[in-house]
């Protein structure tokens, strides 16, 4: 597994900083002039800012993504096991079509056939998957997913469910977006964005942060040459028909989701031990999201946090980063418990998780993650 | 396991919702909602088969778009531009490619699992490739695809088809009917030397031919080339 994110650049360092409880959001970031407010900025990107334009996300994007793939690579080794037509990459985005052109073509819009090539070859968001093509040897079958903020959760999901029934041999699956003007100031109109620092799941939630990042998981049924550290259980996805921005105020569309992740996994809500939530600060979101925890689990919901108070909210990413952060927290739980719970280490072993993710259009994504330990 | 296809198409001549609620969230939409969504109705009524698989909670629903919400992009794209700021906070909410699917659940009351695939030429394959192998794996009976593209040159309309795609054979349809015999993919890493001529998105445009290979170009030589044969 690997992640990108303004808590760094890699598991280690992430971890570092997750776990010293450090708050890496500011309110000094590339699109401060637009907006200031607290937002998360990789590190890798802040050191190109007077290179990159604020509208190059696809470039952004793919320069998180090409140094998470190679990250994997380096932990796994996995383009010498795997021919590349043996490899996908199941992405989530948001932001990867290419803002510049389309700002270009909004001048334009509704264009003439001067900007057919542009819009053939440009803007549109398979380019990441030519882009990465181009560096690596990965011609497998291969998607991006665009299902608002729960694309990372889904293209994982659906990278696992490829994996399990043969479709592919290997699969690379995640999701990444960065900081765009679009969003950001999109979400602004929205009302939803915390001018101050964002406080998921408590009585101060006020809004989102917005943030540059995501993650990846590598999976495949190699279990001779590679040591798995983890396995996407099951999970499931639906369309919550509620409302475009809004969840069911009492949660049932998230009930149901989590409840199904469970049943395709033949777990009970008892098995978990660990809860990574959507939590995106927003008031909508967070009360659903705490009644639909508390109809599935009763009165012991197990250790549930919003980790989107330390790293903010990556979007199409988010699901994707928050199932490494996951992995990382059932690897490490002893110190997760004291640093985010500030409770005494329990000693009973952890094997499960649950990561939500919950996006614009209705789209619930729940996955279920089981530590392996060998 | 043989994988049969109805396919259903329209362009722009849109006919508003009958009911009120329906009618007011019509009047919100984006011309690539709209014209999903009356694609979709109009395929409903043509097709028991498309009722029983929006019946069943096991059915896949994929919504694919080869150019995404362009004229909401537009109009935040141009409030940028102007620094009119709050930009419109209904064109952010269309913004998103699962807008579509979004309005979709909402308005049939769907609570399948719904896949919005990303943008690009080959939007359409990748949802009929992920189609055909769920049910070739026998995961659901159904699986439903609406792709929808916007107007985006003077002369072209906004244009929506529905796929229902299934694995035992429609018995009452409206529609012209198809097997899927094969799908696969390739991707030969580089731009082909010969570039070969782009399938046509819209099924439609083929359904003179008795059997036929469609295959669809997408960027550095991929490729994903289906066989159909029509059901006479």
């Amino acid at each position: 597994m690997a992640a990108n994110c303004n808590l760094g650049s890699d598991l280690q360092e992430i971890k570092n900083n997750l776990l010293s409880g450090t708050c890496l959001l500011s309110k000094s970031h590339r699109l401060s002039h637009l907006l200031p407010v607290p937002c998360g900025e990789a590190p890798s990107l802040r050191a190109e800012q007077s290179r990159l334009g604020i509208f190059e996300t696809d470039l952004m994007n793919f320069k998180l993504l090409s140094a998470s793939i190679a990250d994997l690579h380096r932990q796994t080794g996995m383009f010498d096991l795997y021919k590349p037509e043996e490899i996908g990459l199941f992405l989530g985005t948001t932001t990867m079509g290419g803002l510049e052109l389309y700002l270009q073509l909004s001048k334009v819009w509704p264009a003439t056939t001067k900007t057919a090539d542009v819009i053939n070859h440009q803007m549109q968001d398979d380019r990441i998957l030519s882009m990465v093509s181009d560096e690596f040897p990965i011609r497998g079958f291969s998607s991006t997913f665009s299902s608002a903020c729960s694309s990372g959760a889904l293209a994982i999901l659906e990278g696992a469910l490829a994996v399990k029934s043969g479709m592919l041999k290997a699969c690379i699956a995640g999701g990444f977006d960065v900081l765009s003007p679009i969003t950001l100031m999109g979400f602004d109109s929205l009302q939803v964005v915390d001018h101050d620092f964002t406080a998921p799941l408590t009585a101060h939630n006020r809004g989102i942060n917005l943030a540059d990042g995501g993650g990846l998981l590598f999976m495949s049924h190699d279990k001779v040459n590679l040591k798995p550290i983890a396995k996407i259980r099951s999970g499931a996805s639906i369309s919550e028909s509620y409302h475009m921005t809004k969840p069911e105020p009492n949660g049932r569309g998230m009930l149901k989701v989590m409840s199904l992740a469970l049943q395709n996994s033949e777990l009970d809500p008892s098995d978990i031990s660990y809860i990574n939530a959507h939590g995106t600060g927003t008031a909508s979101n967070d009360t659903a999201e705490l009644k639909a925890l508390s109809s599935l689990f009763g009165a012991t919901v197990p250790y549930y946090q919003s980790s989107k108070k330390c790293h903010g909210h990556t979007l199409a990413g988010a699901g994707a980063l928050e199932s490494v952060l996951s992995i990382l927290a059932l690897q490490n739980f002893d110190q997760w418990q004291k640093t985010c719970f500030g409770q005494p280490s329990s000693a009973s072993p952890v094997r499960f998780a649950l990561n939500n993710s919950f996006g614009f259009g209705g789209s619930n994504t729940s996955l279920v993650i089981e530590r392996l330990i060998h | 396991m043989n994988i049969y296809v109805e396919s259903y198409q329209k362009s722009e001549d849109l006919a508003l919702g009958t009911n009120e609620a329906q009618h007011k969230l019509q009047r919100r939409m984006t011309s690539i909602q709209k014209i999903g969504l009356a694609t979709l109705n109009q395929a409903i009524s043509n097709s028991s088969n498309l009722q029983k698989a929006l019946k069943d909670e096991s059915s896949l629903i994929y919504t694919s778009t080869c150019y995404g919400e362009l004229s909401s992009m537009s109009k935040i794209l141009q409030s940028l531009a102007n620094q009119d700021f709050p930009c419109s906070p209904l064109a952010f909410q269309h913004s998103v490619h699962n807008a579509l699917a979004g309005y979709l659940g909402i308005i049939n009351q769907l609570q399948n699992k719904t896949v919005t695939l990303g943008s690009g030429p080959l939007a359409f394959d990748r949802a009929l490739y992920f189609a055909f192998h769920k049910l070739k794996q026998n995961i659901c009976r159904y699986a439903v695809i609406v792709h929808a593209d916007d107007k985006i040159f003077a002369d072209q309309e906004a244009r929506a088809q529905v796929i229902c795609l299934s694995n035992t054979e429609a018995k009452e349809t409206q529609s012209p009917l198809f097997e899927l015999t094969s799908i696969e993919h390739r991707h030969a890493g580089k731009e082909l030397d010969q570039a070969a001529p782009e399938a046509p998105i819209y099924i439609d445009q083929l359904v003179f031919e008795t059997s036929f290979t469609r295959t669809a170009i997408g960027l550095k030589g991929e490729k994903i080339e289906s066989t159909w044969v029509k059901r006479l």
